[in-house]
Protein backbone atom coordinates (compact mmCIF):
# COMPACT_ATOMS: atom_id res chain seq x y z
CA UNK A 1 0.00 0.00 0.00
CA UNK A 2 1.24 3.48 -0.82
CA UNK A 3 0.48 6.28 1.62
CA UNK A 4 -0.47 9.37 -0.39
CA UNK A 5 -0.99 12.53 1.65
CA UNK A 6 -2.37 15.46 -0.32
CA UNK A 7 -1.03 18.97 0.36
CA UNK A 8 -3.28 21.80 -0.75
CA UNK A 9 -3.84 25.50 -0.07
CA UNK A 10 -4.38 28.71 -2.02
CA UNK A 11 -1.71 30.37 -4.19
CA UNK A 12 1.17 31.57 -2.03
CA UNK A 13 -0.15 29.98 1.15
CA UNK A 14 3.24 28.40 1.87
CA UNK A 15 2.66 24.83 0.66
CA UNK A 16 6.13 24.40 -0.84
CA UNK A 17 7.92 25.83 2.20
CA UNK A 18 5.93 23.57 4.53
CA UNK A 19 6.49 20.56 2.29
CA UNK A 20 10.25 21.15 2.05
CA UNK A 21 10.51 21.03 5.84
CA UNK A 22 8.13 18.04 6.00
CA UNK A 23 10.37 16.13 3.58
CA UNK A 24 13.37 16.71 5.81
CA UNK A 25 11.60 14.74 8.56
CA UNK A 26 9.76 12.03 6.62
CA UNK A 27 10.87 9.48 4.10
CA UNK A 28 9.20 9.67 0.74
CA UNK A 29 9.47 7.99 -2.66
CA UNK A 30 7.88 10.53 -4.94
CA UNK A 31 6.73 14.13 -4.73
CA UNK A 32 4.22 15.24 -7.35
CA UNK A 33 4.29 19.03 -7.68
CA UNK A 34 1.55 20.78 -9.58
CA UNK A 35 1.79 24.34 -10.88
CA UNK A 36 -0.96 26.17 -12.73
CA UNK A 37 1.64 28.08 -14.76
CA UNK A 38 3.25 26.52 -17.83
CA UNK A 39 6.64 26.59 -16.22
CA UNK A 40 6.86 25.63 -12.56
CA UNK A 41 9.19 27.05 -9.93
CA UNK A 42 8.15 24.84 -7.00
CA UNK A 43 9.73 21.66 -8.35
CA UNK A 44 13.13 23.38 -8.57
CA UNK A 45 12.71 24.73 -5.03
CA UNK A 46 11.75 21.31 -3.68
CA UNK A 47 14.42 19.31 -5.44
CA UNK A 48 17.06 19.67 -2.70
CA UNK A 49 14.71 18.72 0.15
CA UNK A 50 13.25 15.88 -1.90
CA UNK A 51 16.63 14.40 -2.74
CA UNK A 52 17.58 14.54 0.96
CA UNK A 53 14.43 12.51 1.66
CA UNK A 54 15.35 10.10 -1.13
CA UNK A 55 12.38 11.17 -3.21
CA UNK A 56 12.00 11.93 -6.88
CA UNK A 57 10.16 15.08 -7.97
CA UNK A 58 7.59 14.83 -10.72
CA UNK A 59 6.36 18.26 -11.88
CA UNK A 60 2.94 18.53 -13.51
CA UNK A 61 2.58 22.03 -14.92
CA UNK A 62 0.22 24.07 -17.06
CA UNK A 63 -3.06 23.34 -15.27
CA UNK A 64 -4.72 21.91 -12.18
CA UNK A 65 -4.55 18.30 -11.09
CA UNK A 66 -8.26 18.40 -10.39
CA UNK A 67 -9.28 19.18 -13.98
CA UNK A 68 -6.82 19.94 -16.83
CA UNK A 69 -4.06 17.63 -15.62
CA UNK A 70 -6.09 14.90 -13.86
CA UNK A 71 -5.08 12.31 -16.45
CA UNK A 72 -1.43 13.14 -15.99
CA UNK A 73 -1.72 12.65 -12.23
CA UNK A 74 -3.40 9.29 -12.81
CA UNK A 75 -0.58 8.30 -15.20
CA UNK A 76 2.16 9.31 -12.71
CA UNK A 77 0.49 7.47 -9.83
CA UNK A 78 -0.13 4.33 -11.89
CA UNK A 79 3.53 4.38 -13.01
CA UNK A 80 4.64 4.60 -9.37
CA UNK A 81 2.36 1.70 -8.43
CA UNK A 82 3.77 -0.33 -11.33
CA UNK A 83 7.32 0.51 -10.28
CA UNK A 84 6.67 -0.74 -6.76
CA UNK A 85 4.99 -3.92 -7.97
CA UNK A 86 7.96 -4.72 -10.18
CA UNK A 87 10.56 -4.09 -7.45
CA UNK A 88 11.07 -5.62 -4.03
CA UNK A 89 9.44 -3.07 -1.78
CA UNK A 90 10.68 -3.51 1.79
CA UNK A 91 8.33 -0.93 3.28
CA UNK A 92 5.10 0.81 2.45
CA UNK A 93 5.56 3.48 -0.20
CA UNK A 94 4.87 7.15 0.24
CA UNK A 95 3.86 9.64 -2.43
CA UNK A 96 3.19 13.27 -1.53
CA UNK A 97 1.00 15.24 -3.93
CA UNK A 98 1.21 19.03 -3.78
CA UNK A 99 -1.70 20.56 -5.65
CA UNK A 100 -1.70 23.94 -7.36
CA UNK A 101 -3.21 26.79 -5.38
CA UNK A 102 -6.37 26.77 -7.48
CA UNK A 103 -7.10 23.03 -7.27
CA UNK A 104 -10.27 21.67 -5.73
CA UNK A 105 -9.01 18.78 -3.55
CA UNK A 106 -12.37 17.02 -3.46
CA UNK A 107 -12.09 16.36 -7.21
CA UNK A 108 -8.68 14.74 -6.71
CA UNK A 109 -9.91 12.56 -3.84
CA UNK A 110 -12.88 11.53 -5.97
CA UNK A 111 -10.57 10.65 -8.86
CA UNK A 112 -8.45 8.50 -6.51
CA UNK A 113 -11.57 6.79 -5.17
CA UNK A 114 -13.13 6.18 -8.60
CA UNK A 115 -10.13 4.44 -10.19
CA UNK A 116 -10.05 0.76 -9.04
CA UNK A 117 -6.24 0.43 -9.33
CA UNK A 118 -5.54 3.68 -7.47
CA UNK A 119 -8.19 2.85 -4.86
CA UNK A 120 -6.61 -0.52 -4.15
CA UNK A 121 -3.00 0.64 -4.01
CA UNK A 122 -3.15 4.16 -2.61
CA UNK A 123 -4.30 5.26 0.80
CA UNK A 124 -5.15 8.92 1.10
CA UNK A 125 -4.43 9.18 4.82
CA UNK A 126 -4.60 12.93 5.18
CA UNK A 127 -5.43 16.13 3.36
CA UNK A 128 -3.21 18.91 4.66
CA UNK A 129 -4.36 22.41 3.78
CA UNK A 130 -1.91 25.27 4.28
CA UNK A 131 -3.51 28.67 4.96
CA UNK A 132 -1.56 31.94 4.83
CA UNK A 133 -1.32 33.07 8.45
CA UNK A 134 -1.34 36.74 7.41
CA UNK A 135 -3.84 37.02 4.55
CA UNK A 136 -5.78 33.86 5.35
CA UNK A 137 -8.83 35.49 6.88
CA UNK A 138 -9.24 37.78 3.89
CA UNK A 139 -9.10 34.80 1.55
CA UNK A 140 -11.54 32.77 3.66
CA UNK A 141 -14.00 35.68 3.65
CA UNK A 142 -13.81 36.38 -0.06
CA UNK A 143 -12.86 33.16 -1.83
CA UNK A 144 -15.27 30.28 -1.91
CA UNK A 145 -12.55 27.93 -3.21
CA UNK A 146 -10.33 28.53 -0.18
CA UNK A 147 -13.22 27.84 2.20
CA UNK A 148 -13.89 24.63 0.32
CA UNK A 149 -10.26 23.52 0.75
CA UNK A 150 -10.37 24.24 4.50
CA UNK A 151 -13.74 22.53 4.97
CA UNK A 152 -12.34 19.25 3.61
CA UNK A 153 -9.00 19.30 5.45
CA UNK A 154 -7.80 16.76 8.00
CA UNK A 155 -5.03 19.13 9.07
CA UNK A 156 -4.89 22.88 8.64
CA UNK A 157 -1.46 24.52 8.88
CA UNK A 158 -1.36 28.29 9.42
CA UNK A 159 1.85 29.48 7.78
CA UNK A 160 4.11 32.49 8.38
CA UNK A 161 3.38 32.38 12.10
CA UNK A 162 6.50 34.43 12.85
CA UNK A 163 5.11 37.46 11.02
CA UNK A 164 1.63 37.37 12.56
CA UNK A 165 0.59 40.08 15.00
CA UNK A 166 -0.46 39.22 18.56
CA UNK A 167 -3.68 37.21 18.49
CA UNK A 168 -3.89 37.18 14.70
CA UNK A 169 -3.24 33.45 14.29
CA UNK A 170 -5.70 32.59 17.06
CA UNK A 171 -8.40 34.62 15.30
CA UNK A 172 -7.63 32.91 12.00
CA UNK A 173 -7.72 29.54 13.78
CA UNK A 174 -11.19 30.43 15.12
CA UNK A 175 -12.39 31.19 11.58
CA UNK A 176 -10.95 27.87 10.39
CA UNK A 177 -12.60 26.06 13.32
CA UNK A 178 -15.94 27.59 12.35
CA UNK A 179 -15.56 26.05 8.88
CA UNK A 180 -14.09 22.74 9.99
CA UNK A 181 -14.84 21.52 13.49
CA UNK A 182 -12.59 18.47 13.46
CA UNK A 183 -9.38 19.37 11.61
CA UNK A 184 -6.13 19.34 13.54
CA UNK A 185 -4.67 22.86 13.72
CA UNK A 186 -1.02 23.90 13.71
CA UNK A 187 0.91 27.12 13.23
CA UNK A 188 4.05 26.96 11.13
CA UNK A 189 7.18 29.09 10.74
CA UNK A 190 9.18 27.99 7.69
CA UNK A 191 7.69 24.52 8.12
CA UNK A 192 8.46 24.20 11.87
CA UNK A 193 5.13 23.60 13.59
CA UNK A 194 3.68 24.54 16.95
CA UNK A 195 0.16 24.16 18.34
CA UNK A 196 -2.34 27.01 18.02
CA UNK A 197 -5.54 27.48 20.01
CA UNK A 198 -8.53 29.20 18.37
CA UNK A 199 -9.57 32.53 19.89
CA UNK A 200 -12.56 32.27 22.19
CA UNK A 201 -14.98 33.93 21.61
CA UNK A 202 -14.36 33.88 17.85
CA UNK A 203 -14.29 37.15 15.91
CA UNK A 204 -17.20 37.34 13.47
CA UNK A 205 -16.56 36.95 9.74
CA UNK A 206 -18.89 37.66 6.85
CA UNK A 207 -18.35 35.19 4.02
CA UNK A 208 -19.52 37.18 1.02
CA UNK A 209 -18.62 34.93 -1.92
CA UNK A 210 -20.80 31.86 -2.38
CA UNK A 211 -18.90 30.68 -5.43
CA UNK A 212 -21.49 31.91 -7.90
CA UNK A 213 -20.87 35.67 -7.92
CA UNK A 214 -17.98 36.26 -10.27
CA UNK A 215 -16.50 33.67 -12.56
CA UNK A 216 -12.72 33.91 -12.12
CA UNK A 217 -10.69 34.34 -15.27
CA UNK A 218 -7.37 32.98 -14.07
CA UNK A 219 -4.45 33.00 -16.47
CA UNK A 220 -0.74 32.63 -16.00
CA UNK A 221 2.20 34.00 -17.90
CA UNK A 222 5.95 33.84 -17.69
CA UNK A 223 8.13 36.90 -18.24
CA UNK A 224 11.90 36.68 -18.62
CA UNK A 225 13.75 39.58 -17.05
CA UNK A 226 17.12 40.72 -18.41
CA UNK A 227 20.34 40.33 -16.43
CA UNK A 228 20.98 43.48 -14.42
CA UNK A 229 17.30 44.33 -13.90
CA UNK A 230 17.03 47.25 -11.49
CA UNK A 231 15.77 45.96 -8.14
CA UNK A 232 14.46 49.47 -7.35
CA UNK A 233 12.35 49.62 -10.52
CA UNK A 234 10.98 46.09 -10.11
CA UNK A 235 10.23 46.55 -6.40
CA UNK A 236 8.47 49.86 -7.02
CA UNK A 237 6.33 48.27 -9.74
CA UNK A 238 5.48 45.27 -7.53
CA UNK A 239 4.59 47.55 -4.62
CA UNK A 240 2.21 49.56 -6.83
CA UNK A 241 0.69 46.35 -8.24
CA UNK A 242 0.13 44.73 -4.84
CA UNK A 243 -1.61 47.86 -3.61
CA UNK A 244 -3.71 48.54 -6.68
CA UNK A 245 -4.65 44.93 -7.57
CA UNK A 246 -4.32 42.57 -4.58
CA UNK A 247 -7.33 40.56 -5.82
CA UNK A 248 -6.12 40.33 -9.43
CA UNK A 249 -2.38 39.71 -9.16
CA UNK A 250 -2.96 36.43 -7.35
CA UNK A 251 0.64 35.31 -7.33
CA UNK A 252 4.05 36.16 -8.65
CA UNK A 253 7.05 33.93 -8.16
CA UNK A 254 10.43 33.62 -9.75
CA UNK A 255 13.91 35.00 -10.14
CA UNK A 256 14.85 38.65 -10.60
CA UNK A 257 18.44 38.82 -11.91
CA UNK A 258 19.55 42.07 -10.29
CA UNK A 259 22.97 43.63 -10.63
CA UNK A 260 23.79 42.42 -7.10
CA UNK A 261 22.70 38.82 -7.69
CA UNK A 262 19.70 36.64 -8.45
CA UNK A 263 16.78 37.10 -6.04
CA UNK A 264 13.88 34.72 -5.46
CA UNK A 265 10.90 37.09 -5.23
CA UNK A 266 7.35 36.01 -4.36
CA UNK A 267 4.09 37.86 -3.84
CA UNK A 268 0.75 36.48 -2.71
CA UNK A 269 -2.11 38.89 -3.39
CA UNK A 270 -1.39 41.93 -1.24
CA UNK A 271 1.66 40.45 0.50
CA UNK A 272 5.26 40.27 -0.65
CA UNK A 273 7.65 37.81 0.98
CA UNK A 274 11.17 38.86 1.88
CA UNK A 275 13.33 38.15 -1.18
CA UNK A 276 16.11 35.62 -0.68
CA UNK A 277 19.12 34.70 -2.83
CA UNK A 278 17.92 32.33 -5.54
CA UNK A 279 18.92 28.68 -5.32
CA UNK A 280 21.06 27.33 -8.15
CA UNK A 281 19.34 25.54 -10.99
CA UNK A 282 16.24 27.73 -11.19
CA UNK A 283 15.73 29.50 -14.49
CA UNK A 284 15.63 33.30 -14.55
CA UNK A 285 12.12 34.61 -15.07
CA UNK A 286 8.92 35.46 -13.23
CA UNK A 287 5.69 33.50 -13.31
CA UNK A 288 2.52 35.54 -12.76
CA UNK A 289 -0.91 34.11 -11.96
CA UNK A 290 -3.53 36.69 -12.88
CA UNK A 291 -7.27 37.00 -12.41
CA UNK A 292 -9.03 39.28 -14.91
CA UNK A 293 -5.75 40.80 -16.16
CA UNK A 294 -4.67 39.99 -19.70
CA UNK A 295 -1.00 38.88 -19.80
CA UNK A 296 -0.27 41.43 -22.55
CA UNK A 297 -1.49 44.23 -20.27
CA UNK A 298 0.86 43.05 -17.53
CA UNK A 299 3.78 42.87 -19.98
CA UNK A 300 3.01 46.39 -21.23
CA UNK A 301 3.00 47.64 -17.64
CA UNK A 302 6.35 45.96 -16.91
CA UNK A 303 7.82 47.42 -20.10
CA UNK A 304 6.76 50.92 -19.06
CA UNK A 305 7.67 50.77 -15.37
CA UNK A 306 10.69 48.45 -15.37
CA UNK A 307 12.63 49.46 -18.51
CA UNK A 308 15.81 47.81 -17.23
CA UNK A 309 14.09 44.39 -17.42
CA UNK A 310 14.20 44.53 -21.22
CA UNK A 311 10.74 42.93 -21.52
CA UNK B 1 -11.89 47.58 -0.22
CA UNK B 2 -13.62 45.32 2.28
CA UNK B 3 -14.40 46.95 5.63
CA UNK B 4 -13.53 43.71 7.42
CA UNK B 5 -10.13 43.36 5.81
CA UNK B 6 -8.92 46.92 5.12
CA UNK B 7 -5.99 47.68 2.83
CA UNK B 8 -3.18 45.13 2.81
CA UNK B 9 -0.13 46.37 4.62
CA UNK B 10 3.43 45.16 4.35
CA UNK B 11 4.88 43.30 7.36
CA UNK B 12 8.50 43.40 6.34
CA UNK B 13 10.70 45.94 4.54
CA UNK B 14 11.12 43.56 1.63
CA UNK B 15 12.77 46.13 -0.61
CA UNK B 16 15.62 46.52 1.89
CA UNK B 17 15.79 42.73 2.29
CA UNK B 18 16.57 42.42 -1.42
CA UNK B 19 19.42 44.97 -1.29
CA UNK B 20 23.00 44.05 -0.33
CA UNK B 21 23.39 44.03 3.46
CA UNK B 22 26.21 46.57 3.65
CA UNK B 23 26.20 50.29 4.32
CA UNK B 24 27.24 51.05 0.73
CA UNK B 25 24.65 48.59 -0.61
CA UNK B 26 21.84 50.14 1.43
CA UNK B 27 22.86 53.65 0.33
CA UNK B 28 22.96 52.62 -3.31
CA UNK B 29 19.58 50.90 -3.01
CA UNK B 30 18.07 54.05 -1.48
CA UNK B 31 19.53 56.29 -4.20
CA UNK B 32 18.29 53.95 -6.94
CA UNK B 33 14.83 53.82 -5.36
CA UNK B 34 14.71 57.63 -5.31
CA UNK B 35 15.74 57.80 -8.98
CA UNK B 36 13.24 55.14 -10.07
CA UNK B 37 10.44 56.72 -8.04
CA UNK B 38 11.17 60.18 -9.46
CA UNK B 39 10.85 58.76 -13.00
CA UNK B 40 7.61 56.98 -12.14
CA UNK B 41 6.03 59.84 -10.25
CA UNK B 42 7.03 62.68 -12.58
CA UNK B 43 3.60 62.64 -14.33
CA UNK B 44 2.02 63.34 -10.92
CA UNK B 45 4.32 66.33 -10.37
CA UNK B 46 6.30 64.58 -7.62
CA UNK B 47 10.00 64.06 -7.12
CA UNK B 48 11.84 61.89 -4.63
CA UNK B 49 15.17 62.90 -3.12
CA UNK B 50 17.69 60.84 -1.19
CA UNK B 51 19.83 63.19 0.87
CA UNK B 52 23.43 62.15 1.52
CA UNK B 53 23.98 61.06 5.10
CA UNK B 54 20.35 60.21 5.71
CA UNK B 55 18.60 56.87 5.24
CA UNK B 56 15.25 58.55 4.51
CA UNK B 57 13.62 59.67 1.27
CA UNK B 58 11.85 62.99 0.78
CA UNK B 59 8.79 62.97 -1.50
CA UNK B 60 8.07 66.52 -2.73
CA UNK B 61 5.11 67.91 -4.61
CA UNK B 62 5.37 70.73 -7.17
CA UNK B 63 4.27 73.20 -4.48
CA UNK B 64 7.04 72.09 -2.13
CA UNK B 65 4.90 70.01 0.21
CA UNK B 66 7.15 67.25 1.53
CA UNK B 67 6.64 63.88 3.18
CA UNK B 68 9.64 62.02 4.59
CA UNK B 69 9.56 58.22 4.30
CA UNK B 70 11.87 55.39 5.26
CA UNK B 71 10.27 52.36 3.56
CA UNK B 72 8.97 51.47 0.13
CA UNK B 73 5.38 50.97 1.34
CA UNK B 74 5.46 54.41 2.99
CA UNK B 75 6.38 55.88 -0.39
CA UNK B 76 3.01 54.83 -1.82
CA UNK B 77 1.26 56.27 1.26
CA UNK B 78 3.13 59.55 0.71
CA UNK B 79 1.97 59.69 -2.92
CA UNK B 80 -1.63 59.31 -1.76
CA UNK B 81 -1.16 61.98 0.89
CA UNK B 82 0.34 64.48 -1.57
CA UNK B 83 -1.86 63.83 -4.60
CA UNK B 84 -5.01 62.17 -3.16
CA UNK B 85 -4.56 59.56 -5.90
CA UNK B 86 -3.68 55.87 -6.04
CA UNK B 87 -1.26 54.84 -8.78
CA UNK B 88 -2.42 52.08 -11.11
CA UNK B 89 0.60 50.54 -12.84
CA UNK B 90 -1.68 48.86 -15.40
CA UNK B 91 -2.85 52.27 -16.54
CA UNK B 92 -0.20 52.73 -19.24
CA UNK B 93 -0.95 55.19 -22.05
Amino acid sequence: MIDAPLVSGFLGAGKTTWLAEHLRRHTCDLVVVNDVADQGVDDALLREAASAAGARVEPIVGGCLCCDRADELRRVLLAEIGRRHRGDAVRDGRVVVETSGLAAPHRITRMLADDPVLRTNLSLRSLVVVVDGLGGRRLLRHRHGVREQVTLADRVVLSRADLARHGELEELAATVRRLNATAELAASTLGAERPVTPADPAVADVFDDDGTVAEPDVRSCRVDLAEGTSWAEYALWLEMMRRAHPERLLRSKGIVPTRDGRLLVQSMGGDVASPVPAPAGVDTGMVFVLDRIAPEVLVRSLRAHVPSAGV
Amino acid sequence: MCAQCRAPSSRVDWYAAGAPDTLAGRRTARTELAAAATRQLAPLGLRVDAHPGSMTLAVRSATGRTVVVTRLDELADAVRTLTCREIDPLDVP
